[in-house]
């Protein structure tokens, strides 16, 4: 699971320490973690807090802490200001708001609803003030067990965050958490918190109540301490009316009544702010939802209920962290609320609002550092690595290349030498091819008649001359010289063969016939 | 946070600066460079041993084709003469034509400017001689046969009542002469 995503919740009262670590999982939370310590003196304190610190406790997690015994609060109407203007308007009315002199407290507020009214736009502001001495004696005990807080708010914006969460809530709600020492109510209209009031009065009240001294019928005198009283109060609650008696014999309906004065002190202080509520914003309460230790005692709700009208409810805690046993989460409504951290003011000093960033800016920069180191030799042995490889495969490249180039440097000078043969042989004097003068000499040897005699025979650049006579009777001169032609005309090495001229004489009183003829060698 | 606490804090961080860029300059960067040029030569040298290898394919018929083209270079300067061996050839001729029964009339060397010249070429001899026509064919033929390179450039015969059975032949053919 991501660290960052983790929220916890810290409530401090006199005499308790209660501890959340929640995470968001899908629209609801998942409760990881949660720790209650009693506590009488600031050693305790400081025992429950290096606990909390030893145990589940990551300086990471958004820790929002509340001391809602100590901050005061108040609600103001101002008209629309920006921040800046309303911190200068609330320091302007010091006396009016705050506990002290602006100098002397630490403040902030929360614009809780914003209205029309008589065409102006205004806004609820809550107020929340608390003196600088008692804040850093608190925080000082805080930083000895070197826990940080990411911010410091009120219960009751841990209420208004459980109601943030819960949509199904009627408009008019008054969320009551019964605490150890405190009972916190909440007025929620509409989903916004309206009014907050904070009593003295708490399950502490109901364990004393139930410290007593009691005569029983059977004059049997029974004493209740304050250890066996949480005993009882755990195993019984407020037990049903019967003839059943508790280990003592004590009758249910007589341990009945030692609960009744604080459910009629708890009953008087919720019409009490039920009346405020009704006269003040003329708006009457739907329903009252009760969380807190008071909800996890048995049927303490319904006999809170028996005193109203009005529908008066165990406050569905589950609904927001399922999966949880219920009675335990009631214990942790107030840390639980702060964790969600959906509306929440913050009351550090402006110095230690930086100490949790600061101590996780530190936190990132020593991770950072410390991995740093491997991470710096990784990369170079990497590196490294890689140039050894290269070194290597450069090397047997090299040993191959050397090897090859042997072959590289034969086939090289074999080029030169091919090219210089090409050269020489392109140098060499062209020798042409000498026409088939044997073949035609042979030829015209053989196609020459006998009474055929050649005088003249010319062979010479691809071009024959040839001249000759023929003797015998007048008639036969002719077809003799035909039929030469003829046979020049058949043969391979001639074309073109044409008779240049021809004429008749005697020789000797012999009739004759010369000719020329000139034909082309093939 | 307090102010030493911040000093503190950014004095881890340009620790953190100055070993980060400190590793990088004086370790990294000498590494990243010399990776850079081993690379480069690497490649270069699988380049060339690429090449050749396909030159080690290419070898053998390159060896073929020096052998075909020397021994063709050396039959073919075989056949050439010198300018010294031109009269021995002529003579040679000569001879032959004498052998076929030929009666020479004339000889007509080349002119000797083309001989002594130095330069490769041709070079034209004339014969005018006499003989049956059976020989000169004879003769003409066993030219091809010598071991010199001779083209015949010009055969012309001529024959007449007196001479005959013989002819006149005049040839001219061509020596090639290698510089």
């Amino acid at each position: 699971m991501p660290v960052y995503r983790r929220k916890s919740g810290l409530q401090i009262t006199p005499t308790i320490v209660k501890y959340a670590v929640v995470r968001p999982h899908r629209r609801t939370y998942r409760v990881l973690h949660t720790t209650k310590l009693a506590i009488k003196t600031d050693a305790d304190k400081s025992r429950a807090f290096e606990i909390i610190r030893r145990g589940n406790f990551v300086p990471s997690d958004k820790l929002v802490v509340s001391y809602p015994t100590d901050i005061h609060h108040v609600e103001a109407i101002f008209p629309k200001l920006s921040d800046k203007e309303l911190l200068h308007a609330i320091e302007l009315n010091a006396e009016k708001y705050l506990t002290d002199k602006p100098e002397s407290v630490v403040y902030d507020f929360k614009v809780t609803h914003r209205f029309m009214e008589d065409h102006t736009l205004k806004q609820r502001v809550f107020i929340f003030s608390l003196p600088k001495d008692k804040l850093e004696s608190e925080l000082s005990l805080l930083r000895t067990a070197h826990i940080f807080p990411y911010r410091l708010s009120d219960a009751s914006f841990a209420l208004w965050n459980l109601a943030a969460c819960t949509p199904e809530l009627p408009p008019n709600t008054l969320l009551v958490n019964i605490d150890t020492d405190y009972t916190i109510m909440v007025y929620i209209r509409e989903g916004k918190l309206w009014f907050s009031r904070t009593i003295p009065l708490g399950v502490s009240s109901l364990l004393k109540d139930l410290q007593l001294t009691i005569s029983l019928p059977e004059g049997r005198v029974v004493v209740i301490d304050a250890d066996r009283a949480s005993e009882l109060l755990e195993k019984y609650g407020i037990p049903e009316p019967s003839d059943e008696t508790t280990e003592e014999g004590i009758p249910f309906s007589m341990f009945r009544t030692f609960h009744r004065p604080f459910i009629e002190k708890i009953s008087i202080e919720l019409n009490r702010t039920i009346n405020y509520i009704s006269s003040t914003f003329n708006r009457d309460i739907d329903a009252i939802f009760i969380t807190g230790d008071g909800a996890s005692i048995k049927n303490l709700v319904q006999s809170i209920s028996e005193e109203f009208t009005i529908p008066c409810n165990e406050y569905n805690i589950d609904h927001i962290f399922p999966a949880e046993s219920k009675s335990t989460l009631h214990e942790f409504a107030i840390p639980l609320g702060l964790a969600i951290d959906v509306n929440n003011v913050n009351l550090l000093p402006r110095a230690l609002e930086y100490e949790w960033h600061a101590i996780l800016y530190r936190r990132y920069i020593k991770l950072l550092a410390v991995l740093s180191i491997p991470v710096l030799i990784s990369i170079y042995g990497l590196l490294h690595l890689q140039e050894t490889i290269l070194k290597e495969r450069m090397a047997s490249l090299s040993i191959q290349y050397n090897n090859a180039k042997i072959t590289a440097n034969e086939f090289i000078s074999l080029v030169e030498k091919r090219d210089n043969l090409r050269k020489r042989l392109q140098s060499l004097p062209n020798v042409p091819r000498t026409p088939p003068y044997v073949g035609i000499l042979k030829l015209l040897s053989n196609i020459t008649p006998p009474n055929l005699q050649l005088t003249k025979l010319e062979l010479s650049d691809h071009h024959a001359l040839i001249s000759g006579m023929v003797a015998g009777t007048d008639v036969g001169l002719e077809l003799q010289l035909s039929q030469f032609l003829l046979n020049l005309n058949q043969s391979p090495y001639f074309s073109a063969i044409t008779l240049l001229n021809k004429s008749h004489t005697t020789i000797d009183g012999i009739p004759c016939l010369t000719f020329d003829i000139e034909c082309k060698i093939k | 946070m307090k102010a030493h606490e911040r000093r503190t804090t950014i004095m881890l961080i340009l620790l953190i600066v100055v070993i980060i860029g400190g590793a990088f300059y004086f370790f990294f960067m000498p590494k990243i460079r010399s990776i850079n040029t081993l690379q480069a030569e690497v490649a270069t040298l699988s380049r060339r041993l690429s090449e050749v290898r396909r030159y080690r394919d290419e070898l053998n018929s390159l060896r073929d084709e020096v052998n075909r083209l020397s021994a063709q270079l050396t039959l073919t300067e075989s056949r050439f003469i010198t300018g010294e061996q031109v009269l021995t050839v002529i003579n040679e001729i000569a001879d032959t034509a004498r052998s076929y029964q030929l009666r020479l009339v004339n000889i007509e060397p080349p002119d000797i400017n083309l001989i002594s010249d130095g330069k490769s070429g041709s070079l034209p001899v004339h014969f005018r001689l006499y003989g049956r026509f059976i020989q000169i064919g004879k003769f003409i033929e066993q030219l091809e046969n010598l071991q010199y390179a001779i083209t015949i450039r010009e055969i012309k015969i001529s024959s007449s009542p007196d001479l005959y059975p013989q002819v006149l032949a005049e040839i001219t053919f061509d020596l090639y002469k290698l510089r």
